[in-house]
């Protein structure tokens, strides 16, 4: 069987390809167009050393808790206890150890030792017999810290602390800390208490942090700590978004300067419309963005997944593996929506932009506006994700609904909880619509723009670039 | 007739760029655009290629409206030449041809066959920037004829080659002419126009001045130039002696004279024969393009014409 799969256009039945001028043959023209830019851009050097540099940097990020645990065992420091008081109630070692690791409040020894200790600890607790030889490690900086627990003659007990260098160290206060509670137990014992009596006694008692106003959150415990988590997540999509479109926008400018600044645009444009030119050269550095992207995203992903496994390895302790909180998948595909309408529009923006200069050195200057309008909606958007801007703000909603801003700001919305569903379908709406009038207007902007040598663009010039148009 | 160009105008602010250009192109033909930097031949270029909308006039092709005839009916290659400086050649080619609707690995085979042709089978892996200027002007053709197109315009297609890449160019040229291509070229290199154009028009400001026949068009000046070579007499002073000679372009090897009406070319071979001097040369011809073209568009051309050669500059 010899059939055809995926011939290129219809063809007639006289053989003839209908092809009406420039216009036809459009699809053929912008797969060309984006094809090429695709190419040229992901083989650059540039483009593969910022790709692994990026992808290092997510590694990086994805394994930080790992990361910052391995670089904390190395700075553990090393305590030894000597006891030279007899009949001490409880294990000393035991009571420092869980004190010195786990607690930022004060509470029981015995108590804090629960789940909730970390598997990371900072200090090394030991037992040593021989006090004279402790003392000598210590002054040769085998040992941090030595703790020496001794009853006096009233009956308390008195703690000496050796360290190396007293005034350098934050140790010995954490260790008085410890030594306090230790005492009190040591007296609370010596006054006839049981070991449960003063669990019972140093128990935590039961607080709870809620907003003031009930609509904000769900009210629990547990509300303060996935709100923070949500913020944090739509902190790092809409500076996701912010950097996409100012990078890859930058780029798409570029690369239409580029075209003209080699002459090679009047070739180009007698084979296709400035509308094919355009749209290709979108989708093209649009679709090398993703590809960077997506290498970035797949490995801090990987990171995450692996994080636990690279845990047992580099710590020998095992660690759970969880997914930020709030980044869950109804966020993300919104996400993805808002990215990528997102990026169409500013895309198409900045093209539009970079054809009516001739220089490379231009394009800062004409992409400006682009810019200054996408870090408004960005700093708008992020500071309602944080609080600093109240998101439910007549004037945020309002500008919210323009399409330049509402990517940033629709996101911020989101994680506040206070965007509707008929918000987002809307205002993506609005954005695809706006996309498409971008579109044309750009095209004609373009197609008057890029061969437009030498001129200084202005609004007057732009305009008339609109009028005068094809 | 095939390519027909019928009262264009065009103008860009306050300068009126075309100011009713007509001119028509048979297949089989090639056909010379003449006329000082600035006279309106690139604009002309860009309108039969739809790249930019007349004010008024028409293009047809076939006698239908240009614009409507398929998109690789039309090859170009701009006088702002530009290739993308890090893609390798063959990828470009590919890249020009898939946007002129040629399959991408028939595109490739069409751009290796072109590439040998030209002598530059080499430099197919190369990235653009490494070719030299002339290399790349190739190459730059290449991308204009790869879907073989019907009409092929050219703006300075000769500018900065040495003769071996020129004749290699002609070569090609001559060959779509023969295949009843229409080809229309745009020089300031005279001899060339000679050489090759069977048809000429000569714009200046937007307006045709002179257009026909090469042969006719010269013919048709009214008058007629003499050379005369004499050896071991580089001055021919004597010539003052005749009345109405004059020496309108003095050379190394023979002058060319102008006779004017009354005045008998004949004359002066008889003198030169009269003085027992050696005659190297003596020749009664129409005069050249390039007189017809000085003379039409007017000492203002003078200046350009002696940096001609290096033919830069825009042809707006």
């Amino acid at each position: 069987m010899n059939t055809r799969i995926g011939g290129r256009g219809p063809a007639t039945t006289d053989g003839t390809r209908v092809r009406p001028g420039r216009a036809g043959g459009g699809l053929a023209n912008i797969a060309a167009v984006a094809r090429r830019e695709l190419v040229t851009r992901a083989t650059t050097r540039s483009f593969l050393i910022s790709t692994i540099i990026l992808v290092l940097a997510a590694i990086v990020v994805g394994l930080a808790p790992v990361v910052i645990g391995y670089i904390d065992r190395n700075v553990s420091q090393s305590v030894a206890v000597h006891v030279g008081a007899r009949d001490l109630a409880g294990n000393p070692v035991a009571t420092l150890d869980a004190l010195l690791n786990a607690p930022s409040t004060p509470v029981n020894g015995a108590a804090a030792q629960d789940g909730s200790a970390t598997s990371r600890k900072p200090f090394k607790v030991t037992s040593v017999s021989d006090l004279a030889a402790a003392r000598t490690r210590v002054q040769n900086g085998k040992l941090d810290v030595l703790v020496d627990i001794e009853r006096g003659a009233s009956g308390d007990l008195s703690f000496t602390i050796f360290v190396s260098d007293p005034g350098m160290s934050r140790t010995p206060d954490l260790v008085r800390q410890a030594a306090t509670s230790i005492a009190i137990a040591d007296r609370l014992a010596r006054a006839g208490l049981t070991g449960s009596q003063q669990a019972q006694l140093f128990a935590p008692p039961a607080v709870s942090v809620e907003a003031a106003d009930p609509s904000k959150g769900s009210p629990g415990g547990n509300a303060v700590a996935s709100d923070i988590s949500g913020f944090a997540v739509t902190f790092g999509l809409v500076m996701f978004l912010f950097l996409a479109v100012i990078l890859y926008g930058t780029w798409v400018a570029m690369s239409v300067v580029e075209e003209k600044s080699n002459r090679v645009m009047e070739i180009i444009l007698a084979a296709a419309t400035p509308f094919q030119l355009l749209a290709g050269k979108v989708l093209g550095v649009g679709a090398a963005a993703l590809l960077q992207y997506a290498a970035v995203l797949a490995a801090a992903l990987l990171a995450l997944v692996a994080e636990g496994q690279v845990a047992t390895v580099v710590l020998g302790e095992a660690s759970a593996f969880s997914l930020p909180q709030g980044l869950t998948p109804g966020i993300l595909f919104i996400f993805s929506i808002y990215f990528v309408l997102g990026f169409l529009l500013y895309a198409v923006l900045f093209a539009a932009a970079g054809s009516l200069v001739s220089r490379q050195e231009d394009v800062n200057q004409v992409i400006t506006p682009m810019t200054l309008v996408s870090t408004a909606g960005y700093l708008i958007g992020l500071y309602a994700s944080i609080g600093i801007v109240d998101a439910r703000a007549p004037w945020v909603i309002l500008l919210s609904w323009v399409p330049f801003l509402s990517p940033y700001m629709m996101l911020g919305r989101l994680s506040d909880g206070s965007a509707l569903p008929i918000e987002v379908a809307g205002t993506m709406v609005l954005l695809a619509i706006t996309i498409v009038g971008a579109v044309w207007v750009a095209a004609r902007i373009y197609s008057a723009g890029v061969l437009m040598y030498g001129q200084r663009p202005g609004i007057r010039r732009m305009w008339q670039a609109i009028r005068e148009a094809r | 007739m095939a390519l027909v160009i019928e009262g264009l105008r065009k103008r860009f602010g306050d300068v009126q760029a075309l100011d009713g250009i007509s001119f028509a192109v048979e297949r089989g033909q090639v056909f010379g655009f003449l006329g000082p930097n600035g006279a309106g031949k690139t604009t002309t270029m860009r309108i039969v290629l739809d790249i930019l909308r007349p004010d008024e006039g028409s293009v047809a092709w076939d006698g239908r409206a240009a614009h409507l005839a398929p998109r690789r009916t039309w090859g170009y290659l701009p006088e702002d030449r530009g290739l993308y400086p890090r893609m390798k050649v063959l990828d470009q080619l590919v890249f020009f041809g898939a946007l002129n609707g040629v399959p991408r690995h028939d595109a490739a085979a069409r751009a290796r066959h072109w590439l040998a042709r030209f002598r530059i089978a080499d430099y197919a892996d190369r990235r653009a920037e490494q070719l030299s200027k002339g290399n790349q002007q190739k190459v730059q053709f290449i991308a204009a004829i790869l879907h073989d197109p019907d009409v092929l315009l050219m703006d300075e297609p000769f500018s900065g080659l040495d003769p071996i890449n020129v004749a290699l160019l002609k070569d090609a040229f001559l060959d779509m002419r023969d295949r009843g291509k229409a080809l229309v070229f745009s020089t300031h290199q005279m001899e060339q126009v000679e050489e090759l154009c069977g048809t000429i028009a000569i714009i200046d400001r937007g307006r045709v001045l002179v257009a026909g026949e090469t042969q006719e068009v010269r013919h048709a000046a009214g008058r007629r130039v003499v050379r005369l070579g004499v050896a071991g007499d580089p001055d021919l002073a004597w010539l003052d002696g005749i009345p109405g000679v004059r020496i309108t372009r003095p050379g190394l090897d023979y002058h060319e004279l102008e006779v004017r009406d009354g005045a008998d070319p004949e004359a002066i071979l008889q003198a030169a024969l009269a003085r027992h001097e050696y005659v190297t040369r003596f020749e009664i011809a129409d005069p050249s393009v390039e007189d017809i073209f000085i003379e039409r568009v007017g000492v203002a051309a003078e200046d350009e014409r002696k940096l001609a050669p290096v033919g830069a500059g825009a042809g707006r």
